[in-house]
């Protein structure tokens, strides 16, 4: 088992979501974050000039059985590039999952 | 001069200028976060535009003289002369220009989160100095339409039924926005971010309101106009909001708050044509019907896969066009129509008037409208770019945010 990690732009979510449905893959988290990019966006409000250095980002979180690590993985560059083509993806092991109604563990708990 | 007339059209002016609030505060409430400046950005210049471009050429052109299709006296308001005895030019134009702005804010609703906002400034200009005053001087200003008999007490046609199908041209020509539809045509929900937003923006309409339609007495001489006027506001949006509800709830199963809003408003809009010579029971009848139609107007909408973001064609379009209408069906020369409705025995004299006014206006609306947006659309281009869209219009066309410091989905 294995988590996937995606950062993204908040612009990015639609496409990366069908992307994902086209692959089968319907089950994931999203969490709003802000996050830092290489270069300060310049703005002004009312007049005064002001650094923007934190910006909306999205968080994807998917849990996936081994076998399907690479489907996600394809379908959320494809869905990251039709809209842009930034963000990063990380994966990360996972121990066990349960499912707790019915008290399963591992691959049937996903 | 009468101080009690004008202090009477300087009070009502001032309450249909607040409507403006109520306009931005129900559109800021119905569009996502990312959104909410950018509509109220266009709420205050579309305001500013119409009182400039009203001083410049509409008000010439509304009240110029007696041409059948134009008045041309009085350009700057160089000359111009005020319709009303007894009240100063000044206080008459400010109750004008606010009836301009009204009709030039109900298309914000209908385009916001996807129109831009260059191409706004120049609708807004061009709608409240040139295609207004021609359909309000046909009606209110001496034309031809006026000469005929049709009646349109406060501007069920003229102010709203215009807005209504200036904002369904421009959400047709713009399309709908991104996820609105399926490709098969299915509607999705894209929900306003605040419905508290909303329901004081429709508070604030129905307090608005009784400066539109009392108001356009333009005096004080007969109480019982005024008190007439007042109570029929009253009862045909309470209705409307009663009969839209209801109408969702049967429907959709449970009753919905967005719906009975819009409902108010469809109420408001339907009782305008006929708020003075119409009795109780008309009003009660008319905002009934008002309130059903905005329901079945969204519908029909949904089905068109025209995409309306707060049902302003439903709810200024339809119900503009059924107040009009109904002026030739609940009608009374007793209470100061200008012909008997169907109703009263009148036959379908009035009614026929009454359609051929909606016809000829809502026909030139259409036609102008449609050029003007395909001039823009040409030009400086009518729709924001795809990632302008999903980001968001406060943050791409103006830089800054509406909810700085909240943490907020932007896109889902």
């Amino acid at each position: 088992m294995k988590m996937i990690i995606a950062f993204i732009r908040p612009e990015q979510l639609p496409a990366i979501k069908e992307a994902l449905g086209d692959a089968g893959l319907f089950h994931f988290t999203v969490i709003p974050v802000m996050g830092t990019a290489p270069k300060a966006e310049q703005r002004t409000f009312r007049g005064v000039e002001q650094k923007v250095s934190l910006f909306k980002r999205v968080r994807m979180e998917l849990i996936l059985k081994e076998v399907d690590v690479e489907n996600a993985i394809a379908a959320i560059s494809k869905g990251a590039m039709d809209s842009g083509g930034q963000g990063r993806i990380f994966t990360v092991d996972v121990v066990d999952a349960i499912k707790i109604w019915t008290g399963e563990r591992g691959n049937k708990a996903i | 001069m009468n101080a009690l007339d004008t202090f009477w059209i300087l009070f009502c002016a001032i309450l249909v200028f607040f409507m403006q609030a109520g306009f931005g505060m129900l559109e800021a409430g119905l569009v996502r976060t990312k959104n909410a400046g950018n509509v109220l950005m266009k709420n205050v210049i579309d305001f500013s535009f119409a009182v400039i471009g009203y001083f410049i050429f509409g008000y010439a052109i509304m009240y110029g003289g007696d041409g059948a299709i134009i008045g041309t006296e009085g350009w700057f308001m160089v000359g111009a002369k005020s319709p009303v005895e007894g009240v100063p030019l000044e206080v008459f134009w400010l109750f004008q220009a606010v009836f301009a702005g009204a009709a030039a804010t109900i298309v914000a609703g209908a385009v916001a989160e996807r129109m831009k906002f260059k191409a706004y400034l120049i609708y807004s200009f061009v709608i409240t100095a040139f295609i207004y005053p021609v359909v309000g001087h046909w009606v209110w200003g001496g034309g031809w339409l006026a000469e005929l008999g049709f009646h349109d007490f406060a501007g069920s046609t003229v102010v709203h039924a215009l807005g209504g199908v200036s904002a369904l041209v421009g959400a047709w020509i713009l399309g709908p926005r991104i996820g609105r539809f399926e490709k098969d045509g299915t509607p999705n929900v894209i929900a306003g971010h605040s419905m508290p937003l909303v329901a004081i923006g429709v508070f604030i309409l129905w307090f608005g309101w009784y400066g539109f339609n009392a108001g356009s007495t333009l005096g004080l001489e007969d109480p019982e106009l005024v008190g007439r006027i007042a109570m029929n506001t009253t009862l045909s949006p309470a209705v409307a909001a009663l009969a839209a509800m209801t109408l969702s709830w049967i429907r959709y199963g449970k009753p919905d708050l967005s719906l009975a809003l819009n409902g108010v408003l469809g109420g408001l809009v339907g009782i305008t044509a006929g708020c003075a010579v119409v009795g109780s029971g008309g009003a009660i009848f008319i905002g009934l019907i008002s309130g059903l139609l905005v329901v079945y107007g969204m519908e029909w909408l949904n089905k068109l896969r025209i995409d309306d973001t707060v049902g302003a064609f439903p709810v200024h379009g339809i119900c503009g066009i059924f107040g009009t209408l109904a002026v030739g069906i609940f009608g009374t020369v007793s209470l100061g129509a200008p012909m008997e409705g169907l109703l009263y025995g009148g036959g379908f004299g009035a009614l026929g008037i009454q359609a051929l006014g909606v016809f000829a206006c809502l026909g030139f609306v259409a036609v102008s409208m449609w050029i003007l947006f395909k001039v823009i659309d040409s030009t400086v281009g009518l729709r924001v770019s795809k990632k302008t869209e999903l980001r968001g219009l406060d943050i791409e066309e103006h830089g800054m945010e509406s909810y700085s410091g909240f943490q907020i989905f932007t896109t889902e």
